[in-house]
């Protein structure tokens, strides 16, 4: 096991310095740049502006610049556009937020929807099941970009309960409708995913054994089919986390939560290079951390995977 | 004669069948997987069941420890019809009737020690227990069925075939029940591996005086186990009787067709001839035919047997057979 | 601005102390130009004329516009700033009207999408907010009272690429003509935008200060007769067909219009159009480098003076995309520089860009918002959007 933590280590850093040169090229080779605007600088302002930030240096120069700068200062670089801000700035302000909601939405959709599936397959055609499958099928008709504005529309104009946006460091009423906005598409597919495999699971072998023991129902579902159940669910988490953790783009546009996602997309439209390399990193490197992790789980519950 | 310690009487189990492309309005079909059997066992002995794949042998041994639903019928243990068990009387129940299953490795939870494994049911059934008691037993019981009991620790995965069923069988003779289903406990292994299973069995059940009920799809193995044997054919008995009757005079033709595939080690045994089976498939369970169920397949088939369905006869000394024609029908060998 | 020895100071080739600034005293700042500018006063209005202390920069660093840095000579102070989510600005006590200011703190909240925006301010959260595109005649009808539309210092047009990079049948200059006598601007206007905008028959909008436009030839004819003298315009060209690209960055209203017009040249003249939408900063670059043949442009005035517009189309102008070249009127917006009256020199090189139609343009920006009716004192009439909450304040109703 930590031979495997440690061959995984090595490979990621290989792994990320490619995506560092990748990520560099390809932002570099659209056309534009940071200070490019309707009403360009004139040519001598915008040579002492890009002379400031290095970027009128050869593009293997700036890359090398930018790994020392990350390996001697975890220094990710300033902010060519919030030029108050440099990347960890940025990155500082906004992943307390989106971790925050993250993590709400992490809770809900396992706590609703692994229990909801569970109960839908031991229940299988009942109308308890049906009620789960018909959720998760409204659920995925209702993506966050539809689920978000209707939220509002019913809490904040028509209800008058909850303010339709912004955080305020993160106060429970400005948190609701982001998290339910981003958590029940998710939800329906973790009922789902957890429906299918339940069944399949409660159909094996080792489970009719286990009922011819004489256990309990409940220790059969909880102390055998659960773990084995929730093999999907977990492979599917993996991803999931990561784009939760670094936060949704729609989601923090629609409730202006100043999270993280919105830097994604403006960073690329604003060719914002180093917030753009910054959260493509932290993007790849928690993807890295988490498929470990998940293969780690994967590890713990059925030991017959062995690395 | 002393009671039976378990016997069965008339058990039906149907099971509803939805196509994949069912509405939910439309009514499903029934499948009659057992249809009225009934027999009797004595404790200390064993009672084989034989029958193609789909005759609902495996469904009738699951339904008689619930495993499965019955629809109707009876099923007496020791005075007590478990059919009508509450879900709490019946647990205690099962700590004396135990099965062990035809899959060795997949009937094992892949995720827990064979320790725990054949410990679960001591925690279930006995709380009052210690650990250490436990554990004590748990190697002791491992012991038994010739697994070192230093590998308490290890998964299932790390065993062979026949090894998963050792720990199968340990983990039905924790509780000492008297009476173990064993369905088809080595169709699927080697057969040099079967005789060692099958005798490990014969031994425990001499030693513990336990009853068994012994499923196999081929006769010889159950040849060697049964007291008795029962031939199902598509949920129906067509033959009981003592094992040694049964070889020696099979009376149903299904019967014979099936002692008549046993491969004999003797080259210079010529297989005696036997009215072929007519058509090779088998009908289906959701649909079977009317009257005798064999009759599509019987080379002995009449009118008769299409219209009503056999009754079961006594030869005497306890051999059943349900065929309209069980007289007229020339006897193996003869 | 025209500020004495601005360049140099700016390669680094003079120290900054030659830079035509200078401090008289506490309270008089003296600006040296290159050469006389008579609009000057007005461009000090812009943000990057607002004076900045020194010592706080260099104090703070890059960090010198955070709240609690930065230093301001404002009715308001910053005192939050959260990116993405909002700014909040407190009154100011040391200001030197401050007995003025009545609006005690205002927030600015980032709401990426103008439709939340809306309904937050349906549910009383907001003063003030945009109205999103196409809603703007619902609005008035069922909030009339708070349905608010100013005309801005912008005008939208096409502009037309005049080098060898471009199409060359748009060398012709009747080609051009023919092109913009084609569009129809009040379709444009009123059935596609549909938001109080203005057809533009000049560059510079009506609401300049100091300048009314001339009334282009173009602006009284009806649409018949311009769609006329357009296939008029083409045949004497001898152009019959005629294949044109025409770029825009991508966004929807854009994309509308650009359709509009593509079927307007397409109907009325054979012209068949290709469209190409390009992402912001990609588009950016295009027209600067002459990539184009006709390509959807945008231009505010940084000041409330015509020159912002027309020496755009100054032969040395850095926006001067078309690459339009007229020694004429090159010599008439140096004229004008250093003119008293304006009016006729202004008007004289809007009639030439009329004949040259080096760009079309298409419409007059306005500004719509929706604004609660407590609120008070907003300055409508300043077209360069320049608002100061301290001239705000609120009823009760």
């Amino acid at each position: 096991m930590l031979n495997m933590i440690i061959r995984r280590t090595a490979v990621a850093l290989p792994t990320l310095l490619i995506l560092v040169i990748v990520t560099f090229v390809l932002m570099h080779s659209a056309p534009g740049g940071p200070f490019t605007s309707e009403k360009p600088l004139p040519p001598q302002v915008l040579a002492n502006i890009e002379a400031k930030y290095g970027l009128n240096e050869p593009l293997y120069k700036q890359i090398f610049m930018y790994l020392q700068g990350i390996v001697t200062e975890l220094d990710f670089g300033p902010s060519y556009v919030y030029k108050d801000r440099t990347v960890n700035d940025i990155i500082a302000q906004g992943l307390p937020v989106t971790l925050t909601y993250g993590a709400w939405v992490i809770v809900v959709m396992l706590a609703v929807g692994v229990p909801l599936g569970m109960i839908a397959a031991i229940k299988q055609n009942t109308w308890i099941d049906y009620l789960a499958v018909g959720f998760s099928i409204l659920a995925d008709l209702l993506p966050n970009f539809i689920m978000g504005p209707i939220l509002i529309l019913i809490f904040t104009l028509w209800l008058g309960w909850l303010p339709g946006g912004g955080w305020n460091g993160g106060q429970w009423e400005y948190m609701i409708m982001p998290v339910i906005a981003l958590a029940t598409s998710y939800m329906a597919s973790i009922t789902r995913l957890t429906r299918s495999s339940m069944l399949e699971v409660l159909r094996s072998n080792f489970i009719r054994t286990a009922r011819a023991k004489g256990l309990p129902e409940r220790t059969i579902i909880l102390r055998h089919a659960m773990k084995p159940a929730l093999m999907p669910v977990i492979s599917y988490l993996s991803p999931v986390f990561v784009y939760v953790i670094t936060g949704s783009f729609i989601v923090d546009a629609i409730f202006s939560t100043g999270g993280l996602g919105t830097y994604f997309t403006n960073a690329a439209f604003n060719r914002d290079y180093a917030v753009m390399m910054g959260v493509t990193l932290l993007t790849g490197g928690l993807t890295i951390l988490f498929n470990l992790l998940v293969d780690l789980l994967y590890g713990w519950i059925d030991p017959q995977i062995r690395y | 004669m002393t009671d039976p310690i378990l016997s069965a009487r008339d058990v039906r189990v149907t099971f509803d069948i939805r196509p994949r492309s069912a509405m939910p309005w439309t009514p499903s079909q029934k499948l009659k997987a057992v249809s009225g059997v009934s027999f009797d066992l004595m404790a200390g002995q064993t009672l084989g069941i034989v029958g193609e794949s789909g005759c609902g042998k495996s469904t009738l041994a699951r339904a008689l420890i619930r495993l499965v639903p019955a629809e109707s019928g009876q099923v007496v243990w020791m005075g007590q019809n478990l059919l009508d068990l509450s879900t709490s009387d019946m647990r205690r129940v099962r700590s004396d009737i135990q099965m062990i299953f035809q899959d060795p490795l997949a009937s094992l939870n892949p995720r827990m020690t064979i320790g725990q494994i054949v410990e679960e049911p001591l925690i279930t059934h006995h709380p009052e227990m210690s650990k250490p008691d436990r554990v004590a037993r748990v190697r002791e019981t491992l012991d038994r069925v010739g697994i070192l009991p230093n590998m308490i620790n290890r998964y299932p995965h790390e065993f062979s075939g026949g090894q998963c069923q050792r720990i199968g069988i340990a983990r039905a003779l924790i509780l000492k029940p008297k009476l173990i289903i064993c369905d088809e406990p080595v169709s699927a292994l080697d057969v040099s591996i079967q005789a060692q299973v099958v005798n490990l069995l014969k031994e425990l059940q001499a030693e513990m005086g336990l009853s068994l009920i012994f499923i196999a799809h081929d006769l010889s193995i159950v040849k060697h186990i049964s007291d008795h044997v029962m031939v199902l054919y598509l949920g129906n008995m067509v033959e009981l009787s003592s094992s040694a009757d049964l070889y020696a005079t099979p009376r149903h033709p299904y019967t014979q067709t099936l002692i008549s595939s046993v491969p004999v080690a003797d080259p210079r045994y010529v297989k005696p001839e036997v009215d072929k089976i007519v058509n090779n498939d088998l009908p289906s369970p959701i649909n079977p035919p009317s009257g005798c169920v064999f009759r599509t397949r019987c080379a002995h088939a009449t009118d008769l047997c299409s219209q009503t369905k056999p009754p079961v006869d006594d030869l005497g000394q306890g051999h059943l057979v349900a065929c309209h024609h069980w007289k007229t029908v020339p006897s193996l060998g003869s | 601005m025209g500020i004495k020895n601005n360049a140099g100071v700016s390669d680094g080739s003079l120290p900054p102390s030659e830079l035509g600034v200078a401090a008289l005293d506490d309270h008089t700042l003296q600006v040296t130009l290159e050469k006389p500018l008579p609009y000057f006063p007005l461009t000090t209005v812009h943000a990057s004329a607002f004076p900045t202390p020194q010592w706080a920069i260099e104090a703070h660093g890059n960090e010198w516009t955070r709240p609690g840095n930065i230093v301001t000579n404002g009715a308001y102070i910053m005192t939050e700033y959260v990116a993405n989510e909002r700014s909040v600005r407190e009154r100011n006590p040391m200001y030197w009207n401050n007995d003025s200011t009545i609006i005690e703190k205002v927030t600015a909240l980032v709401i990426n999408d103008e439709n939340v925006a809306l309904t937050r301010y349906m549910a009383g959260e907001l003063d003030q907010t945009n109205i999103p595109s196409g809603q703007f005649n619902r609005l008035q009808q069922s909030n009339p009272d708070e349905t608010v539309v100013v005309p801005e210092l912008c005008t939208y047009y096409y502009t037309i690429n005049l080098t060898d990079s471009g199409n060359p049948a748009l060398q012709d200059v009747r080609v051009r003509q023919a092109l913009s006598h084609a569009i129809d601007h009040d379709i444009i206007t009123k059935n596609i935008l549909q938001a109080g905008q203005k057809p533009a028959y000049a560059f510079t909008p009506e609401a300049t200060a100091g300048f009314t436009p001339p009334a282009s030839p173009m602006a009284s004819m009806t649409q018949a007769e311009r769609d006329a003298k357009a296939k008029e315009l083409m045949a004497a060209a001898g152009v019959d067909s005629l294949d044109l690209e025409l770029m825009y960055n991508t966004s929807e209203s854009h994309k509308k219009v650009a359709i509009a017009i593509s079927q307007m040249w397409k109907q009325k003249l054979g012209v068949n159009v290709t469209l190409s939408n390009l992402e912001w900063k990609t588009y950016l670059d295009a027209p600067g480098a002459q990539n184009y043949q006709v390509a959807r442009a945008g231009w505010c005035g940084d000041y409330n003076e015509a020159s912002t517009f027309l020496d755009l189309l100054g032969s040395e102008s850095g926006y001067n995309d078309a690459k339009y070249n007229n020694p004429k009127v090159d010599e008439l917006l140096a004229q004008a520089k250093v003119s008293a009256d304006t009016q006729p020199i202004y008007t004289k090189i809007e009639q030439i860009l009329a004949t040259d139609t080096p760009i079309i343009p298409i419409y007059q920006y306005t500004a719509n918002f929706l604004m609660k009716t407590d609120v008070k004192g907003w300055p409508y009439d300043n077209v360069e959007q320049n608002i100061y909450s301290r001239d705000l304040y609120k009823v009760a109703e």
